[in-house]
């Protein structure tokens, strides 16, 4: 991955300081949250922790992370708020922002001849943000930014699953001894 | 913009890397002679034609006993016809005072018409040795004092190099928005590079559309784990709201490796372990494939708080050992 000794130390500081904010993001999810919640609700919720999390981690000038903070802040009120008639206009907010993406998805697979102004526009609406970002130039560094940051949430989730994983496995032998 | 701007940055920035090492062995005193000179009249550029400029001019001087200043590619006039090698010194103070871009193309114009022999052995390397150049950009700023008294030692080390490099193209625009768009299309090159070493398997791609393809495919896999891995954790835990995180916290800041996952946490003493077995994150991956992860969904219990309560420690060691074995370490 990461040949630089120098690149190596920062970015396990990037983990550190991810995680930390991630455990107060659940904590402040979790106090605010109605429970129970069903596994899909849950899932939600850790992934909505993790991205506010790692966009929090960034807490620049980067497009990408403010775009995620602004986004989790209306999926937390989403979920927090029990009124209907919010919850309706969230959600339809919600949607119309999908259905932008999902018209840009939807252009399919790309062959070779399509070019680079397809994979700009697909890349745009993985990147978030990214349909603000004119520049092609700029979209690429966000890009880079973003990949960076995705990479070590991926990394301290995975670690934390595989302890869960080892701590579940632990419970088990224990309740069938 | 094509695929073959990448190929060629590259290939430029491995000739023009060859020329300054070449440079340094014969004079390791300074960087790129030419690089400052350049440098001062090159303000558009930023500095940046060192890199090329200082190749270009290596070829001359078997010609000209001297050193010859390139024109800048980017200026890219189209060749004149008078030869200007005796002018050369003076030029060069001339162009120190720091002047813009007619000053450059007067000396481009100059000293091109040396080049046109050349002409014919100009490849797309020209295209490409703006991109290179920008990336000199720094270097060529600190060696700006530094050139301006050396270049004529350059000389002798002209007729080692057996390689023609970036040129002016005949009759390539010089207007300040091609320019401007050059300098676009070497920022972007530039990143895609990085982007290369940023996302795995990248290196034998070259092209805008394939390098595209392989970071979108890159970035919706990472966010397809992550999608995974939060579904996962939401599988393993009741809440979602981890007790053991906090010691966990604690356990990572201090681990100055990787993110260890730590069960060891409750036993400071396995921690040595684990850490000096280099345990990573991909052996935690492969461990769980031989785990289902369904299993833990039987358990009623939120796993993670039992880390709180404690455990005993025999039950806890056989158990990191099984994981250990599983993992073959």
């Amino acid at each position: 991955m990461f040949y630089d000794e120098a690149m190596m130390n920062t970015y396990n500081m990037v983990k550190q300081r991810f995680i930390k904010k991630w455990i107060n993001t659940l904590h402040m999810l979790d106090s605010s949250i109605e429970h129970p919640l069903n596994v899909t609700e849950r899932k939600n919720a850790i992934r909505l922790s993790s991205d506010l999390a790692i966009a929090a981690t960034r807490s620049g000038s980067t497009v990408w992370s403010r775009t995620l903070i602004s986004r989790s802040g209306n999926k937390t009120t989403n979920l927090t708020t029990n009124k209907p008639m919010a919850r309706r206009i969230l959600k339809k907010a919600r949607n119309r922002m999908k259905n932008r993406c999902s018209t840009l998805r939807r252009n399919g697979n790309f062959t070779a001849k399509v070019g680079v102004r397809k994979r700009t526009e697909l890349l745009k609406s993985l990147v978030p943000g990214g349909e603000l970002i004119d520049d092609k130039d700029y979209l690429i560094r966000e890009t880079l930014d973003y990949i960076v940051y995705l990479r070590a949430q991926v990394d301290v989730m995975r670690t934390v699953a595989a302890v869960d994983l080892v701590t579940g496995n632990l419970t088990n032998d224990r309740t069938n001894k | 913009m094509n695929g073959g701007d990448l190929l060629l940055n590259c290939t430029d920035m491995s000739v023009l890397e060859r020329q300054r090492a070449h440079l340094k062995y014969l004079n390791p005193s300074f960087d790129s002679p030419l690089a400052g000179f350049f440098a001062d009249t090159s303000m558009i550029n930023g500095g940046e034609m060192d890199g090329f400029l200082a190749t270009a001019g290596l070829n001359l001087p078997m010609i000209y006993g001297q050193t010859t200043v390139v024109g800048d590619p980017r200026m890219s006039i189209s060749p004149e016809t008078t030869l200007g090698t005796g002018n050369f010194k003076k030029r060069k103070f001339d162009t120190e005072t720091k002047d813009c871009n007619e000053k450059k193309k007067m000396v481009n114009r100059e000293e091109v018409t040396e080049e046109e022999e050349e002409k014919s052995k100009i490849t797309e390397l020209n295209n490409g040795s703006p991109k290179s150049i920008k990336k000199m950009k720094n270097k060529a700023k600190k060696e700006e004092n530094n050139c301006s008294n050396d270049s004529s030692k350059v000389t002798k080390e002209l007729e080692k190099t057996d390689y023609i490099h970036v040129r002016a193209r005949r009759g390539q625009a010089t207007d300040s928005h091609s320019i401007a768009e050059r300098v676009r299309r070497e920022k972007i090159s530039e990143r895609m590079k990085f982007l290369q070493d940023l996302v795995p398997g990248c290196d034998k791609i070259t092209g805008k559309a394939g390098m595209l393809d392989e970071i979108i495919n890159y970035v919706q896999s990472l966010q397809r784990q992550i999608e995974f891995l939060s579904m996962k954790l939401a599988v393993v835990n009741p809440r979602p709201d981890f007790d053991m995180d906090d010691i966990f916290a604690k356990e990572v800041v201090s681990t100055p490796m990787t993110v260890v996952p730590s069960p060891e946490m409750v036993h400071s003493g396995y921690s040595h372990e684990m850490v000096n077995s280099g345990y990573s994150n991909e052996m935690v991956n492969s461990g769980y494939h031989h785990f289902n992860p369904m299993q833990q969904v039987e358990t009623s219990s939120d796993p993670l708080s039992y880390f709180n309560n404690g455990q005993p420690p025999s039950m806890w060691h056989s158990d990191v050992q099984n994981l250990y074995g599983s993992l073959g370490v």
